[in-house]
């Protein structure tokens, strides 16, 4: 969707103003009331802002640092203070209690983030996640109670790492997998490395590119993983094929600030089948109007009602 | 080659050269960058620029309002937004590159420097208005760039509707 002309010329003049380190707090308080008159002028001035700070990362820029003095006396005191802080730290740090052996680990709507376990593991939770992690001498065992989460695993074969969501184990050397829930179905997506995967008898072998769909009513066939298509997640990127659309709005609902509504229960469930990127959402939701005949629109409290 | 350019640091060159191939191993790229080399020094650069860069009290604010409307942060942080969206990158660049020396010394002042326009013009000597259109007419400049680049891109779009 084309932001019109007038709205993109507004979104710079408020861009200068707010930049220009004068802006009063009345000009604040109207720049953030127009923001919230129109989801046009928040995206229009979203791409603005982002641009601008983009302008930042470039060789002309560069080329200045060079120039810059690089170590002011100010910042060599500053550094002075933080190794007294480190040192401070380190001499209190044995009467820090050990944590407890099960440590929960979440993040909130739109909230993508990256936690290191203490065994050298790395999780990345997804939008609306929730994992519980508990570390021992024999095992490694993470509940994924809610959400998607990325696992880079390291190798320690005297400890297995067990992953349970739902109904399912994943059980793990020392890989790098991605784990999506969506409704009731599990998806499991294999990066590297070798992962069995098991649902009541059943169980699965996974490596390098492949992917299972496990469901209440079972393991389904593995699949390839096409290229760039792993745990895109992380890059505010979906792929839903054959997905219903209560789904993929569930989905979208818990990486995006926005919040979706189905105007009419019949509408969950329908099934498409779509490629996109979260900043490009109203886009998707007009090839949904083509290709569905869904409308959509938004209400004054920003909730985006889809209906037929 | 990180010395030669930026100097001895802080921060330590060599800090930033590992920092960087770790960013780069981390990327799990779609596809392998066609210049392996040029896309490290990226990251390495840019990890320099925020190592020198002056976070103005206006940037933070601008996020706050964006958390408090509900919008979803801008992760414009220099190696992400290499790594994501090389191409756009590259056409950024470009633009900035093509800008009269005068517009691209307030970019430096304003984004790398943090200056308020209040101390650009203390310094520089322009007015105040005029910063202000100067301002005001790189980023016109930069957006319009990047926006035909983007409408040569719309076909890719059309096929995805098509796939939809």
């Amino acid at each position: 969707m084309k932001i019109h002309n007038d709205i993109q010329q507004q979104a710079r003049h408020w861009l200068v103003v707010l930049h220009s380190g004068q802006a009063s707090a009345q000009q604040w308080q109207q720049f953030k009331a127009w923001l919230q008159q129109d989801s046009r002028h928040q995206q229009s001035y979203r791409d603005a802002e982002l641009l601008w700070r983009q302008s930042t990362y470039t060789e002309t820029v560069a080329e200045q640092v060079a120039t810059l003095p690089t170590s002011t006396p100010k910042r060599r005191q500053a550094l002075w203070w933080l190794a007294a802080c480190v040192a401070l730290l380190a001499l209190l740090l044995p009467f820090v209690p050990t944590p407890p052996e099960k440590q929960m680990f979440s993040t909130a709507r739109g909230q993508i983030q990256t936690f290191r376990l203490e065994d050298g593991s790395s999780l990345t939770l997804g939008g609306d996640s929730m994992a519980e992690v508990s570390l021992s001498k024999h095992a490694r065992q993470v509940v994924l109670k809610k959400g998607d989460g990325v696992f880079d695993v390291a190798p320690d074969p005297q400890r297995p790492f067990v992953v349970a969501v739902r109904h399912n184990q994943i059980r793990v050397l020392g890989t790098l997998f991605d784990v999506q829930q969506t409704g009731e179905r599990v998806q499991v997506s294999v990066a590297h490395g070798r992962v069995e995967v098991s649902q009541n008898n059943q169980t699965q072998l996974l490596t390098d590119n492949q992917a299972v769909v496990l469901a209440p009513q079972g393991i389904s066939a593995v699949t390839a993983l096409g290229a760039g298509q792993f745990a895109n997640w992380r890059q505010h990127r979906f792929n839903f094929e054959d997905s219903t659309l209560q789904d993929v709005i569930s989905v979208i609902n818990r990486y995006g600030k926005v919040n979706l509504k189905l105007s009419h229960p019949s509408l969950a469930t329908q099934r498409l089948t779509a490629a996109f990127r979260l900043d490009q959402l109203e886009q998707m939701l007009d090839a949904l109007q083509l290709s569905h005949n869904i409308h959509w629109h938004q209400d004054p409290q920003g909730v985006i009602w889809l209906s037929i | 080659m990180l010395r030669a350019k930026f100097g001895n640091g802080p921060p330590d060159p060599e800090d930033i050269a590992q920092q960087a191939f770790m960013r780069y191993a981390e990327a799990e790229l779609a596809q392998p960058p066609d210049n392996p080399k040029a896309f490290v020094y990226t990251i390495a650069r840019n990890l320099i620029i925020d190592a020198h860069r002056v976070q103005s009290r206006q940037e933070q604010l601008i996020d706050d309002i964006f958390a408090e409307v509900g919008m979803l942060p801008l992760n414009e942080s220099s190696a992400e937004s290499c790594l994501l969206e090389g191409e756009r990158m590259q056409m950024v660049e470009r633009a900035v590159a093509s800008l009269p020396a005068k517009q691209q010394e307030l970019i430096v002042a304003s984004r790398l420097r943090g200056e308020t326009y209040q101390q650009i013009a203390a310094r520089t000597g322009y007015s105040l208005g005029d910063i202000s259109r100067n301002i005001e007419r790189a980023h016109t400049a930069i957006q319009t760039m990047l926006q035909a680049w983007e409408d040569g891109q719309q076909q890719s779009m059309v096929q995805q509707r098509e796939y939809l």
